[in-house]
């Protein structure tokens, strides 16, 4: 997957600016802790970063470091970059690894390696993705956790997709606390075949089973079928009730949707970003909280961004040049 | 007689592959001077920057990343394929300067970058750079140096065809060229695959009260960690250690805030070796202004953060010392200071001579002055710091870690014997300050126990004693008391031992018996103030 970038990518910051942002601002005014603890692959420009930070979510410490951030990073040249750019070193340091190869470690894979590491490349690969799960695992609970692999939960088909599964973990690994805010972003245009006959056969199934959902169906677009539903709309519909909430309940979660935004990449095409509160809960109370949210979701979700639109907003356009150039005041200030 | 083997012969020495693949193995003495490597090849390379991570406070990762013009894909296949380790672009052509900033060129062999070999098992590299055609070019490439499939060297050089074979040290491979990124220009060195041993000892020195305390902007860091260091860098730990000595060995300015390493305030500034070395430092300062290097380390943005002196009221002084002649048929020239005090100098790391050969500090402070024999054991040599800046010559001396040098090279023989002769000097003025002080500090202290017992005198005896000290020749007695006259008499013409403090202990305690035994009313009262006579003199002088 190319990686865009991200510092002049106005379609994504729509997704930030109306749907991150606000809904950040709003949680750590409720959970009011001194310091918000965040995960994020925010990659080597750190934009949403240096958003919360800007906009007061995350607060320096006196040692300027960012003391409950936690950066996950794949791609080894990248971290000195991040380094660079998130200045000075944060208080914790980069994980290195694949996010999907982190959360799905087990440790029974590496019993037959564990006597060849010093030795071996690929032994020592593998070890440092022990260590990083170790790590990454030791840091959950968060406040929030962004979710925006630059991969597609989509693709392949649930069943056999590492990412899904990595999502399903940070449900189980958020256990020790009862709220908590994620953001989970990925391509739509992209949908494995299986995928696709999942959200179909599940939507006919919830048509069906719940009337609730079925009569919002109706009253928002005048049909009950799959295939009568604009594309990004069913998509982002499957996408809450297929992939989410099963990951969610199985931890004993509910969820509520505080926006879906659909925008599009360079390349015209159509990404999804869900911003979901989290809140532990008793499975009785999660049902009836996910037919609530199934409903909203389904009559006010998504927002949509196509790149004709979205890229000349004036108002995205210039508070993504004010988190470049406070990105930039303190790689300065810094400096002097 | 073997047939094969003629009777006489001779030839060119030629150098083995075994020596060469030897030097994979690491050559550098600590971490700091691993890493003054890679810093070294980013100062040749003209980057105006170059920024190393170890991805505090893991420690699982390391690069170094800088902006300068880039490792050509050409110049990697040269390197890695073609012609090997240790061979070294650099000086074609007689260069002796970079072409951007006019630094001198620091590497002479090919073996910078395996620097970094010494503190991972593999690592990566990327290069983006403007090709000759002025196209944007890049590429990335791995290189491997421990693996199953690669042979273990001693495993290698117990093979009875090691002579006939190429030895195979590592792997490399380049994937592919990847897109040029115009804000990435330059080398980039990193690696995920970081030894334990490194990772391990740099986490275990950063306890939660450094942690707590660690600032990332180097003068803060000083005063936080280094300004408080009582004795030894070393009390600091692996990662602090590691930092101050990398901030020590590069080639950069000083602390620009201060501007010179030494409180002027301090000093006699109408002295003339004074002046000389003040000029040295400005000219230096100026010098590495213009040559717009930076090291941040870890985010910090490392200067030599030397400040001299470190203690008060130690009577300071600063040499200067300069040479420029032909010796054995090369040019050396040098300059440095030599700065001394009559403390020992803290941390004890700074005691010593640094020589910098092109900026670059080699080996670290020398404490045994280049083995200074004459004084070395005594404490004055911890009196001493200094800098000499070799410009030209020397760099025969250096041996291929670039960390020490040939003791029996001619340049360096040279600059040993100028530098003892200066050393002489230096310690003869500074033993001659010392002496003053001292003199002056043990009249003092004589005054104060003289007026101690004077006082205890008195007050035993009513007024009846007073205390007096005289020179009565070698015959008359070391105390001796005129009970008509109201005097007890030291007499300081006498020295029963050979020590100076000695003898005067021996005169304070023998005069205090006398002054028990004169003014205490029963024999009781001269125990307990004989007693406490002795505890005085002794709090006094010892």
């Amino acid at each position: 997957m190319t990686i865009p970038d991200w510092d002049n990518y106005i379609c994504k910051h729509c997704a930030r600016y109306y749907g991150w942002l606000p809904a950040s601002q709003e949680f750590a005014a409720r959970i009011r802790k001194n310091h918000v603890k965040y995960f994020t692959l925010s990659d080597t420009q750190a934009i949403d970063i240096f958003m919360l930070e800007m906009e007061g979510i995350l607060v320096r410490d006196g040692n300027k470091m960012l003391p409950e951030v936690v950066i996950c990073e794949e791609e080894a040249g990248k971290i000195p970059i991040i380094l660079d750019v998130v200045r000075p070193p944060l208080r914790e340091a980069v994980i290195y690894g694949r996010l999907q190869d982190l959360l799905t470690y087990e440790e029974a894979d590496d019993n037959e390696l564990s006597s060849a590491w010093a030795r071996s490349y690929e032994g020592r690969k593998r070890k440092k993705v022990k260590e990083g799960h170790d790590k990454l695992v030791s840091f959950f609970p968060f406040d929030i956790v962004n979710f925006d692999p630059n991969d597609n939960l989509l693709n392949p088909s649930l069943k056999n997709n590492k990412l899904y599964q990595a999502l399903e973990r940070i449900f189980e690994l958020q256990k020790d606390t009862d709220t908590f805010l994620l953001m989970v972003t990925t391509p739509i245009y992209d949908v494995a075949i299986g995928t696709e006959d999942k959200f179909k056969s599940d939507f006919q199934r919830n048509t069906e089973k719940y009337p609730e959902f079925s009569s919002s169906l109706k009253n928002s677009f005048g049909v009950i079928n799959f295939n009568g539903v604009e594309e990004h709309k069913k998509i982002a519909i499957c996408f809450v009730k297929s992939l989410i909430y099963p990951a969610a309940l199985k931890s004993g979660w509910s969820c509520s949707h505080k926006g879906i935004y659909v925008y599009e990449n360079p390349k015209c095409n159509k990404y999804l970003d869900a911003v979901i509160e989290c809140v532990k809960t008793s499975d009785e109370k999660a049902k009836n909280s996910y037919i609530a949210d199934l409903v909203r979701v389904t009559e006010n979700m998504p927002e949509y961004y196509p790149k004709s639109v979205s890229s000349k907003d004036k108002k995205i356009i210039s508070h993504l040049e004010s988190i470049k150039a406070f990105r930039e005041a303190g790689r300065q200030l810094d400096l002097q | 007689m073997n047939m094969n083997i003629p009777e006489t012969d001779q030839g060119a020495i030629k150098v083995s592959e075994v020596s060469i693949a030897q030097l994979s193995r690491g050559l550098y003495r600590s971490t700091a001077a691993a890493f003054k490597e890679l810093v070294s090849n980013a100062w040749d390379a003209d980057a105006a920057s170059v920024r190393i991570d170890t991805n505090y406070p893991d420690f699982n990762f390391i690069s170094c990343v800088d902006n300068g013009p880039g490792m050509t894909l050409e110049q990697f296949l040269n390197y890695f394929n073609k012609q090997g380790i240790g061979y070294c672009f650099k000086r074609k052509g007689n260069k002796n300067i970079t072409d951007k900033y006019e630094r001198p060129i620091i590497g002479r062999l090919g073996i910078g970058m395996l620097a970094i070999g010494q503190l991972c098992h593999s690592f990566e590299i990327e290069s983006h750079y403007i090709n000759q055609q002025g196209k944007g070019e890049a590429y990335k490439a791995e290189i491997i140096l421990l693996d199953e499939s690669i042979p273990l060297l001693d495993e290698k050089l117990s093979d009875k065809n090691v002579e006939k074979e190429e030895i195979e040290v590592g792997k490399w491979r380049y994937d592919s060229k990847i897109p040029y990124d115009e804000s990435k220009q330059g080398f980039r060195i990193y690696s995920a695959d970081v030894r334990d041993t490194f990772t391990q000892e740099m986490k275990a020195s950063i306890d939660s009260n450094i942690k707590a305390s660690l600032a990332f902007d180097f003068s803060t860091l000083h005063k936080r960690f280094y300004d408080e260091t009582k004795k030894s860098i070393r009390e600091r730990m692996s990662y602090l250690e590691n930092v101050w000595e990398l901030s020590i060995l590069c080639p950069l300015p000083y602390y620009e805030k201060k501007d010179y390493p030494f409180f002027l305030d301090s000093f006699n500034t109408s002295d003339e070796e004074f002046k000389d070395a003040l000029k040295l430092i400005e000219d230096y300062q100026s010098r590495f202004r213009i040559y717009n290097f930076r090291v941040i380390f870890d985010g910090i943005d490392l200067k030599r953060h030397i400040q001299f002196p470190t203690e008060y009221d130690t009577t300071p002084r600063i040499f200067y010392t300069h040479n420029d002649e032909i010796v054995a048929g090369r040019q050396l020239k040098y300059s440095g200071y030599i700065f001394a005090q009559t403390n020992a100098i803290t941390p004890l790391e700074l005691n010593g001579l640094q020589i910098r050969l092109r900026g670059v500090g080699i080996g670290g402070y020398d404490s045994t002055f280049l083995k200074y024999y004459k004084q070395i054991e005594t404490i004055r040599s911890r009196w001493v710091s200094g800098e000499i800046f070799v410009e030209v010559g020397l760099e025969s001396a250096l041996n291929i870690d670039r960390d020490s040098f040939n003791e029996h090279d001619e340049h360096f023989k040279k600059l040993q014997s100028e530098l003892h002769e200066k050393l002489d000097k230096v310690f003869n003025i500074m033993e001659s300050i010392a002496k003053v002080k001292r003199d002056v500090k043990r009249e003092s202290k004589d005054r104060t126990i003289h007026e101690n017992l004077e006082s205890i005198i008195k007050e035993n005896s009513d007024g009846r004693f007073e205390l007096l000290e005289r020179e009565l020749g070698r015959g008359a007695p070391l105390v001796s008391v005129n009970r008509e006259q109201g005097e007890i008499i030291l007499n300081t013409s006498l020295s029963p031992l050979k020590k100076k403090k000695a003898n005067m202990i021996i005169r304070h305690i023998a005069s205090a018996y006398y002054i028990a035994k004169s003014t205490a009313k029963n024999s009781e009262d001269e125990f307990d103030i004989f007693y406490r006579l002795v505890k005085d003199i002794l709090a006094e002088l010892v």
